[in-house]
């Protein structure tokens, strides 16, 4: 490997300032698409034979360019006194150092114009509440590499890593996706979402264009609400079908994106990930930086009998991008257990099991009693709507009397399993050692009926035990105190 | 239960209980600063609302009355969480954990072992300032969820008690 020495500030690749002119582009183009296209179509405005149009164009990429070269040219990184430190800004300076001790991922990431220029995006995280996230845009892979040898050799757990990664280089592939994979899983995903996006992304499209081509739109909508006020059965069922298969087409495309040619190896004691086909990511996760494992499996993946993985990582803030999450989708039992023995230095004894107190039932059934109101108003107007409200409060009875069904929580002397879920069937697993926290909490009703619940704050999840019998959860919780305290683990 | 034998040996009568904890409560004047911030809002409140009525004219008495009547209860409500719930606040410190409580209708405890303890804040608003009393913020990994403050203390006490907890930190990392 190319020895790289980071004590000096070091500068992004060159190829860096192409690639912000060339993100910049494309924002603006998503941002004002419909303006150009206007411009573009309507005959009146002949702007393009102006030469003036091509000087404004001409300045504007000037001035980007120079923008991109002045960051590039002010952005410096390097490891000082235990410190990663980045300089950036050319008019306003800021200077960002993160302790390498509290740099818990270095993950690489590439978009597809990072895979055009050959270069990668490098991102660094750091535990704690002050929320530090850095990321280096464009640098050449051969030197990601090196940058994030240099940052885990510097902090202490991943010494110990490397010593042993000298010894034996071994590689095991858990789970690597073929394209009948990715057919299983694109079926078994979540087409709610798809359809909420189908219906997000056409409103956004139809109101950019209606800015701009008002009249056109106006009439074709006129055309389109006289089609179905006086269609057929037979048209609207097409229309319902044909959303029905744009949802699902979606969910297929995202899945090919996300997922196409998805890699999880276990080298040694760190997990590897790999996937995604115009952005590809890569993300390590050493066994010891998870803090949970979470697996989900719905309907239709319970039908094809595959689950959903996810590892929780400690990380500052809250993890909502996609693009951070250690997701392991279409494992079969085969893989979780794999993945499962690979975090876990024991699988879960016998252990005390607790049930929930029936009065969690009653709580999740006005959990989803929110939506009544949108029926039982209108239903003082339409009679019929009564029904509805009836098939309704039936439905969310039965599922909240599953769900209640379901739950239970698990605990032997290392870990702790919390099982959930009506539709989607959700199981946590934890070890003791890595809580951070424990509240306890009653409610009145819960006091009323000795209860009580126990919430566990780890790095990055909530894990809660609901409406178990108070002097069970007081024990628990002395029990976890006692583990947290007393174990010689380090919860990173 | 079947599994008691399993229950026993999770739960050994050696683990340090946490019924005999004694909470410190909080300094009474506490009620004092909690009563002065609400006293504000609601005072702010009630001047927007006259003025409301009184500047404008397209808003009928009946749904001024309601809101008034709703106000005295809220208002109500909150004081009596104030001055009832107070006795359910406090703070305990352990040789290796440390305990806040709080909450009147919904009681919670909350804990943090000293050696998950990232770091710590003492912070004093204007009020707080008048009043010499202090807030201690301590934060753990991740979530806000799991941070605690210590309020209704007084500022030598955030102090001294910051500095109690750092010195823990710093030995549990000796370790």
């Amino acid at each position: 490997m190319t020895k790289i020495d980071f004590s000096i500030p070091q500068r992004k690749d060159v190829l860096g300032v192409i690639l912000s002119i060339g993100f910049f582009l494309r924002k603006s183009f998503e941002a004002f698409w419909a303006f150009f296209a206007y411009l573009l179509l309507n005959s009146q405005l002949d702007i393009f034979t102006d030469y003036k149009t091509y000087i404004v164009f001409f300045i504007i990429i000037v001035m980007i360019a120079i923008h991109s070269y002045l960051s590039w040219r002010y952005f410096y990184f390097y490891i000082k006194d235990d410190e990663f430190v980045i300089e950036k800004g050319y008019l306003k300076k800021s200077i960002t150092t993160l302790p390498l001790e509290k740099i818990i991922s270095v993950n690489t990431n590439q978009k597809l114009l990072h895979q055009l220029l050959g270069v990668v995006e490098v991102k660094v995280d750091s535990a704690g509440t002050d929320n530090k996230e850095v990321s280096i845009s464009a640098v050449k892979r051969k030197f990601a590499m090196a940058l994030e040898e240099a940052l885990s050799y510097a902090s202490k757990s991943s010494i110990e890593d490397k010593e042993e990664a000298e010894v034996d280089r071994n590689c095991e592939e858990i789970i690597s996706l073929s394209p009948s994979n990715l057919l299983k899983i694109g079926i078994a995903r979540n087409h709610i979402y798809g359809l909420m996006l189908l219906l997000v992304f056409g409103n956004q499209i139809y109101y950019q264009i209606k800015d701009f081509f008002d009249d056109e739109i106006d009439k074709v909508l006129s055309e389109t609400a006289y089609t179905l006020e006086h269609a057929s059965l037979m048209i609207w069922v097409s229309v319902i079908i044909f959303i029905v298969i744009g949802a699902i087409i979606i969910s297929f495309v995202r899945t090919f994106l996300a997922y196409y040619d998805f890699k999880f190896l276990k080298v040694n004691k760190v997990f590897l990930l790999q996937s995604g086909l115009l952005k590809r990511k890569k993300i390590t996760v050493p066994f010891s930086r998870v803090q949970a494992y979470q697996q989900s499996a719905n309907p239709l993946q319970r039908l094809l009998k595959i689950k959903t993985v996810r590892l929780i990582q400690a990380s500052s803030g809250n993890v909502t991008k996609d693009a951070e999450k250690v997701l392991i989708p279409g494992c079969e039992n085969v893989q979780t257990d794999r993945i499962k023995s690979a975090i876990f230095s024991k699988k879960l004894d016998a252990g005390l099991v607790i049930k929930p107190h029936w009065a969690l039932r009653n709580r999740l059934f006005f959990e989803k009693c929110f939506l009544l109101p949108l029926l039982v108003i209108p239903a003082f107007l339409y009679p019929w709507f009564w029904v509805l409200t009836f098939i309704y409060l039936v439905c969310i009875l039965l599922l909240s009397h599953y769900e209640y069904k379901r739950r239970e929580y698990r605990i032997d002397n290392t870990l702790l399993h919390v099982r959930s879920g009506g539709i989607v069937h959700a199981n946590s697993f934890i070890e003791h050692y890595k809580v951070q926290a424990v509240r306890i909490s009653q409610s009145y009703f819960q006091r009323r009926r000795n209860t009580a619940s126990l919430h566990l704050g780890l790095a990055g999840v909530e894990v809660s035990l609901s409406y178990i019998p108070y002097e069970t959860a007081v024990k628990i919780k002395d029990f976890l105190l006692h583990e947290v305290i007393n174990t010689k683990k380090d919860w990173i | 239960m079947d599994n008691d034998a399993t229950y026993e040996q999770i739960f050994s009568e050696s683990i340090p209980k946490s019924e005999t904890i004694i909470f410190e409560s909080l300094l009474p004047k506490y009620r004092k600063l909690k009563a002065i911030e609400w006293g504000i809002f609601f005072g702010i409140l009630l001047i927007g609302a006259i003025a409301a009525y009184i500047f404008i004219d397209e808003i009928p008495s009946w749904i001024f009355i309601l809101f008034i009547s709703l106000y005295v209860l809220t208002l109500n409500f909150v004081y009596l969480s104030i001055y009832r719930g107070f006795r359910h606040k406090g703070f305990a410190i352990r040789e290796k954990d440390v305990h806040y409580k709080t909450g009147w209708i919904t009681r919670s405890i909350t804990t943090v072992p000293m050696s998950r303890i990232q770091h710590m804040k003492v912070q004093q608003s204007a009020i707080e300032k008048l009043m010499n009393l202090a807030k201690l913020n301590i934060y753990t990994a991740g979530d806000s969820s799991n941070d605690m403050t210590i309020r209704g203390i007084s500022f030598e006490k955030a102090q001294q008690l910051k500095a109690l907890l750092s010195g823990k930190i710093e030995e549990n990392d000796q370790d």
